[in-house]
């Protein structure tokens, strides 16, 4: 595993913002840097691929672990999801997409930080403009750990197996942030490519009617019945429209499925931690403190984009992002030193697909807590 | 954990974007007529580079405040040129305009009755927590 610096290729902003890449830029600069790449072996790449793939294996046991015991409120979730969980996971609703961050120096083995099962973002990156990136760069012989858009595609139809034949599927995001629109937009291009009828609606433009019976409707008043959400589940059911998706939970597919808040709260770090210590790929983590670490991470139950987390070495606080998450308590997890390359941290986004790995994005940044606004540095592997 | 040495992990296929890709892409980089409708001005109607308001939405975003000095400016008449005074038009959205040159509703809004079965249907009950989180996306 390598940092290699490399030129940018011309008009590079030209080329990315017409694959749909519109925030090449952010307010810390540059967020799609070519300017640089990582290069891997083919060894190290099983590796990584070998650690998505486990680790989603335990991550599903650990679902049947939470509910089977019942431990929805250490995880921070809400009293009125815990029966639409147990419903969606008996009634096996399928997952599309989680990421997996990674600590990995291409030596030892790839460290979890955390799974983004709900709502990972940086999807569009990976799976296309470092695909273009390569073909460009290095041409068609070249290779990369990505097989996200294909697996996408394969994955649509079955999921679309869960909904009446000829439904629509409705994706849904926020209307002001840029980053999300074309997230769903790219997912909902792969959903028309394979074949299901698929709109686009703003999360504030969804309606709620009551009569006959509780209803979330479009903009012209028909009935969402399967439905994507760039948007996070404890949202959802905070948001005042809430309390109405248990009224309507039996008539809906929702993608991602409600059991998904198990695997995006924090606390599931603990619980894997707890179900197979030692596991190669998992970090120590607790939840009442960090009984005895001295190099570790304080993390919101339930949080974004690296903020509220509290960096301890030696048990004293070295560093703390700011943000307004924590309410719902935190867990403490043993500090994975992210590699240092010339500088730079990258944390390996490892993508699965349908629960399948399928492929890798890296985000680097300046600091240790990867952020919203790390630039992404695309891959190859030879 | 079983180690095995696979094949090359790779595309088996091109990626084609989808329409719904390039029509965003054509609307946010000035391609279509939808975009061309709203431009840059500053406090004075005077029109300046887009990436003026772009890059102030993106500081007031991430930063959460600072002075407001570049306004999107809606419809009207007036060049498009940076320089050209705009008039006639409005600094609000017309309604259902927003960005990517899609259509929404004003939020929380009601819409007319009818529809599928009739009655009313409220509007703007989702998407109250991104605002209590600053606002804007998820990221992650």
């Amino acid at each position: 595993m390598k940092r290699i610096t490399i030129q940018p290729r011309e008009n590079w902003q030209g080329k990315v913002e017409a694959s749909g890449l519109l925030y090449h830029h952010n307010p810390d600069g540059v967020y799609w840097n070519e300017s640089a790449y990582y290069l891997f072996n083919s060894e190290q790449i099983d590796v990584l691929d070998d650690a998505a793939n486990d680790l989603h294996q335990l991550a599903m046991k650990a679902v049947q672990h939470v509910i089977d015991n019942s431990r929805f409120a250490e995880l921070g979730i809400p009293e009125e999801a815990v029966p639409l969980i147990k419903a969606s996971w008996a009634r096996k609703d399928l997952t599309l997409y989680g990421r997996f961050d990674f600590a990995y120096d291409g030596i030892n083995p790839p460290k979890m930080l955390e799974y983004n099962a709900d709502t990972p973002t940086s999807l569009l990156e990976a799976s296309v403009i470092q695909w273009y990136w390569l073909q460009e760069v290095f041409g068609e012989k070249s290779d990369q750990f990505n097989s996200i858009h294909e697996k996408l595609l394969e994955l649509w139809p079955k999921i679309s197996e869960q909904w009446e034949e000829g439904g629509t599927l409705y994706l849904t995001c926020v209307a002001d942030n840029l980053e999300d629109l074309v997230t769903t937009t790219y997912l909902m291009d792969t959903a028309i490519d394979a074949g299901i009828k698929a709109e686009l609606i703003f999360i504030s433009d969804i309606g709620l009617g009551l009569e006959p019976f509780a209803r979330f409707t479009t903009l012209e008043e028909i009935t969402i019945e399967n439905i994507f959400k760039l948007y996070p589940w404890e949202w959802l059911l905070a948001d005042k429209y809430g309390q109405y998706i248990g009224k309507t939970f039996d008539r809906m597919t929702w993608i991602e499925p409600i059991w998904k808040l198990i695997l995006s709260s924090k606390g599931i770090l603990p619980v894997l931690w707890g179900l197979d210590p030692g596991h190669p790929n998992l970090l120590e983590a607790y939840f009442d403190g960090p009984k005895g670490m001295k190099e570790f991470v304080r993390k919101p139950l339930l949080s974004r984009e690296g903020a509220n987390v509290t960096i301890y070495h030696e048990g004293k606080e070295r560093l703390h992002t700011s943000g307004a998450y924590g309410e719902e308590g935190y867990i403490y997890q043993a500090l994975a030193p992210l590699a240092n390359m010339d500088g730079n941290y990258p944390v390996l986004g490892c993508w699965v697909i349908g629960g399948h790995s399928a492929g890798m994005g890296i985000r680097e940044s300046q600091e240790m807590v990867t952020n919203n606004l790390s630039p992404f540095v695309p891959h190859r592997f030879e | 954990m079983t180690r095995k040495r696979r094949g090359k992990i790779r595309k088996s296929r091109e990626i084609v974007l989808g329409v719904a890709m390039l029509s965003l892409v054509a609307a946010a980089t000035g391609c279509d007529d939808s975009a061309r409708q709203r431009r840059c001005v500053d406090s004075n109607g005077k029109v300046v580079a887009e990436e003026q308001c772009r890059e102030e939405e993106a500081r007031r975003y991430y930063y959460g405040g600072g002075p407001h000095v570049f306004f999107w400016y809606f419809g009207g008449f007036g060049g498009s040129s940076p320089g050209s005074v705009a008039g006639g038009g409005s600094y609000a959205p017309p309604r259902g305009w927003s960005p990517g040159g899609r259509f929404s509703a004003p939020s929380g809004t009601g819409s007319p009755g009818g529809g599928l079965f009739g009655g009313s249907v409220s509007r703007g009950g989702f998407g109250g927590s991104a605002s209590a989180h600053g606002g804007g996306g998820i990221g992650g």
